[in-house]
């Protein structure tokens, strides 16, 4: 053979192995070192007792190494190498993976003098989050917990007294606690949350508030990190991150992206958009214990009286999601069908309930009163976007049957008192996906209790569901709770709108953030293409 | 400036209690909802569940002890989250000061002393653009032009090495400046104006004086005091309008804390920054007035 020939099959052969190269996956990087940057819109300081934030408990799952992390809904191992539950969910013994180290080049570990994560380690975080009682541990999980031991430098034993079936979901679970080393806690003191230290894949730099944290890999990792550093930086205008997403400032936008860009970046072939999997409902709350919303009657021609499914296309925009309930489309306790059976377009039936509730226009002026008196409800709702063409459109409506709505648009923190004094009115509100949310919003002292949500059938459900570990019953009885809430209360839906995040193409292995973001785990390892940038 | 400063913090811890809204809650709405029980146990860690009075009493004793408290929010002690901050607050500021100097000053002098023609009309537009365009929106435009389509300027956050810092101070500085912009030329145009037909400019040109001693060493001396006076007393406004820059560019300034710590309920971060800003203003008006003595030797303090 010539060598010609010889070096052309070589070619070849290398051509095609490098295009079958696995991705970075099992460890190898396609391109080492680069930059991450990721555009969050706030940043608070590091402390897992405190850091009450999405973004910045991403910070945090790539600082500590957690228990496990989440990816596509389900736990995988990180610190905990595998675990046992035991058959009535009450004892997990969780298996420590060996060797690894906290970081170290620092002032708490000065460099080659760190240690490895034990057992221990484990079971003081856990204890200092229960202790201080401002923490944020979840006050389910909080209920629960009997104890925690280290039976082993590598073995820990978490007991509940009661089985608790979501564990792993972000609104009750352990998703919250991060491994921390009691060294750091005693050097740094209040200050923790400044000088975070951990022994997850990357450590901590340096934080500037409101500006931006920065992170480089983590090398003693049982994984190498294909990226050499991550920045969080913080863009609190979302117009302007948008720019410098599309710029390439910034890789990753790591916050919800407003419907009219998420239409933009789906055109756009250097970006994809990536579904955070766990849609949002937008629905009207109501003072239920006082009259008139005290009468299923008057909630239901509310619910009737406008076209959710149109308003909520037209301002989601490709992020709407017909449906209706607690749970949207792959979230466990969804019930099909909800939208159309108790929420459809229907203001004939809106006014014949108004009718029958004496709720009527006596006096010609094209507006219905309640016992004489003009009838005029307030509704509340925070000022960004697109709250304000929400409650615009639910005042259309209302006014197309007669019904006065007021528009009474304030910070969240207005709107939040009111609620909480049970002001009467209606309410514009937003769920939160998953099971826990749903266990916030509609469970027992849930979010909207106060304005008399109080249902002692859908607190059992929930409460039974909660600890259920048996998934199609489980199942069934959320669904159960759901259809409940519908028919009890009519709570006005407009539908779902899916979380979208947006990245640049450049950055590659890279899925997205769920409770907890994945830079590098067993399945993969994120990477920059910076010939591609 | 001591009762200053006592009125601004009394008058801002009574007012931000006033507003509606529970820090606690709001601190946790973007992570998980929070039971009745579990915002108690929070509260009465921070000292939230204490009466008003006693409230203000330690916050003012600490004030007094050089101790700002902690912020709710962040749990990081209020001067940190100051100290951190300031120092790029005061660059922005007086960026834009300088650049608003620099550009109305000429602008304005220039229309004035050729007032009527040509030079004067496209002066006046230029300012009339300046106080009629939103800053916000000014920002925005520039961002998508300079930072996205001709990729000169990064659009937001700070540069790291000096050049690189100067590189993303340029787009807010410019952004910032434009809310005076507008506002100085016109002022130093009708100063410039009105002095210039004062009896001593008059003669000063019939003792035979030339064009630019009269206009420049006569005239603009005294011509200057006004547009001091608009500029130090506008000082504060260009605070405000930093805060929305700030947010913009993604610039880590002292505005956008104390909008953020508003909308928190983050009380101490609220009623130590609007502090802060209070002693920013008194110390600029007093400078202010230092200058007056320089330009016009005439003003004298007793």
């Amino acid at each position: 053979m010539k060598l010609k020939t010889v070096l052309i099959y070589a070619a070849l052969v290398l051509v095609l192995s490098l295009s079958l190269a696995p991705a970075a996956a099992d460890g190898h990087c396609p391109q080492e070192g680069g930059t991450f940057t990721i555009g969050v819109d706030t940043f608070l300081p590091m402390d897992p007792n405190t850091a009450a934030h999405d973004w910045t408990f991403y910070a945090i799952t790539n600082i500590n190494s957690m228990l496990f992390r989440i990816e596509s809904g389900q736990p995988v191992g990180d610190l905990a190498e595998s675990w046992d539950i035991s058959e009535d969910g009450t004892v997990y013994t969780w298996h420590i993976r060996p060797g690894m180290m906290w970081h170290d080049g620092n002032e708490v570990f000065p460099e080659g003098e760190s240690r490895e994560v034990t057992a221990h380690d484990v079971v003081y975080s856990i204890y200092r989050q229960y202790d201080d009682t401002s923490s944020i541990m979840a006050a389910d999980l909080r209920n629960l917990f009997v104890s925690a031991e280290a039976t082993d430098d590598h073995t820990v034993v978490l007991t509940l007294s009661g089985p608790d079936a979501i564990m792993y979901d972000k609104a009750r679970g352990l998703t919250f606690t991060a491994i921390v080393a009691q060294e750091a806690i005693e050097h740094y003191g209040d200050d923790y949350g400044l000088n975070p230290l951990g022994s997850g894949p990357f450590e901590f730099v340096s934080y500037s508030p409101d500006e931006e944290v920065v992170l480089r890999a983590n090398e003693d990792y049982y994984i190498d990190p294909c990226l050499d550093e991550v920045i969080f930086r913080v863009m609190p205008d979302v117009p302007a991150a948008m720019i410098a997403l599309e710029a390439g400032d910034i890789d990753w936008w790591g916050a919800v992206t407003p419907g009219d860009d998420v239409g933009r970046f789906l055109d756009n072939e250097d970006m994809t958009v990536i579904n955070f999997g766990c849609p949002v409902a937008t629905r009207l709350y109501m003072s239920v214990d006082k009259a008139p919303f005290d009468d299923v009657r008057f909630r239901k021609a509310l619910s009737h009286m406008k076209d959710g499914n149109a308003i909520n296309a037209a301002l989601r925009g490709p992020t709407h999601v017909k449906g209706a309930g607690t749970a949207g489309p792959g979230v466990a306790g969804y019930v099909e069908g909800l939208y159309d059976e108790y929420h459809a377009y229907d203001p004939e039936l809106s006014m014949s309930l108004l009718d029958e509730l004496g709720i009527v226009d006596s006096d010609g002026d094209g507006w219905r009163e309640m016992d004489g008196e003009l009838l005029e409800i307030p509704m509340f709702a925070w000022n960004s976007d697109p709250a304000p063409d929400y409650v615009a459109a639910t005042v259309d409506a209302g006014a197309q049957i007669g019904l006065k709505i007021r528009p009474e648009i304030a910070d969240p923190g207005t709107n939040n008192a009111r609620r909480k004094d049970g002001e009467w009115g209606i309410y514009l509100g937003q769920g939160w996906c998953g099971e826990g949310g749903t266990n916030a919003l509609w469970g027992r002292n849930g979010w909207i209790s106060t304005l008399g949500y109080v249902d002692e059938e859908i607190f059992t459900l929930l409460d039974q569901s909660a600890q259920n570990l048996d998934e199609e019953s489980r199942e069934a009885q959320l669904q159960a709770a759901t259809t409940r809430v519908a028919a009890l209360y009519f709570e006005p839906a407009f539908g779902f709108f899916n979380i979208f995040t947006v990245k640049n193409n450049y950055v590659k292995d890279f899925f997205g953030g769920e409770w907890t973001l994945n830079l590098v785990t067993d399945d993969h390892n994120v990477w920059i293409n910076e010939d591609e940038r | 400036m001591i009762p200053l400063v006592f009125g601004v913090t009394t008058a801002t811890f009574a007012l931000i209690h006033l507003i509606p809204g529970d820090p606690v809650e709001l601190m946790m709405s973007n992570a998980r909802q929070l039971t009745q029980e579990e915002i108690h146990r929070i509260r009465e860690k921070l000292g939230l569940n204490d009466p008003l009075p006693i409230q203000y009493v330690r916050y003012v004793t600490n004030l007094l002890k050089g101790d700002m408290g902690k912020s709710v929010r962040s749990r990081s002690a209020v001067s940190y989250e100051i100290m951190q901050r300031l120092p790029d607050t005061v660059i922005l500021t007086v960026t834009s000061i300088c650049l608003v100097l620099v550009l109305a000053l000429p602008i304005g002098i220039l229309s004035a002393l050729k007032r009527g023609t040509w030079i004067d009309t496209l002066a006046m537009t230029f300012a009339l653009f300046g106080v009629s365009i939103p800053a916000f929106w000014f920002g925005i435009m520039l961002m998508l032009i300079f930072g996205l389509h001709l990729d000169w300027l990064p659009t937001v956050g700070q540069g790291k090495t000096p050049i690189e810092f100067a590189r993303s101070l340029i787009l807010p500085s410019v952004t910032l400046s434009l809310i005076l912009l507008g506002l100085v030329t016109r002022v130093a145009r009708s100063s410039m104006l009105e002095v210039l037909s004062l009896d001593y400019v008059r003669t000063a040109r019939a003792k035979g004086l030339g064009a630019k001693w009269v206009n420049f060493r006569h005239a603009l001396p005294n011509a200057l005091i006004p547009i001091l006076t608009v500029v130090s007393g506008q000082f504060a406004s260009l605070l405000g309008g930093a805060v929305l820059i700030e947010k913009v560019f993604g610039w880590p300034g002292i505005g956008r804390l104390a909008v953020d710590s508003i909308f928190a309920r983050d009380y101490l971060v609220v009623t130590n920054t609007v502090l802060v800003f209070a002693v920013m203003v008194i110390l600029v008006n007093l400078a202010n007035d230092i200058l007056y003595c320089y330009i016009d030797p005439r003003i004298r303090f007793q």
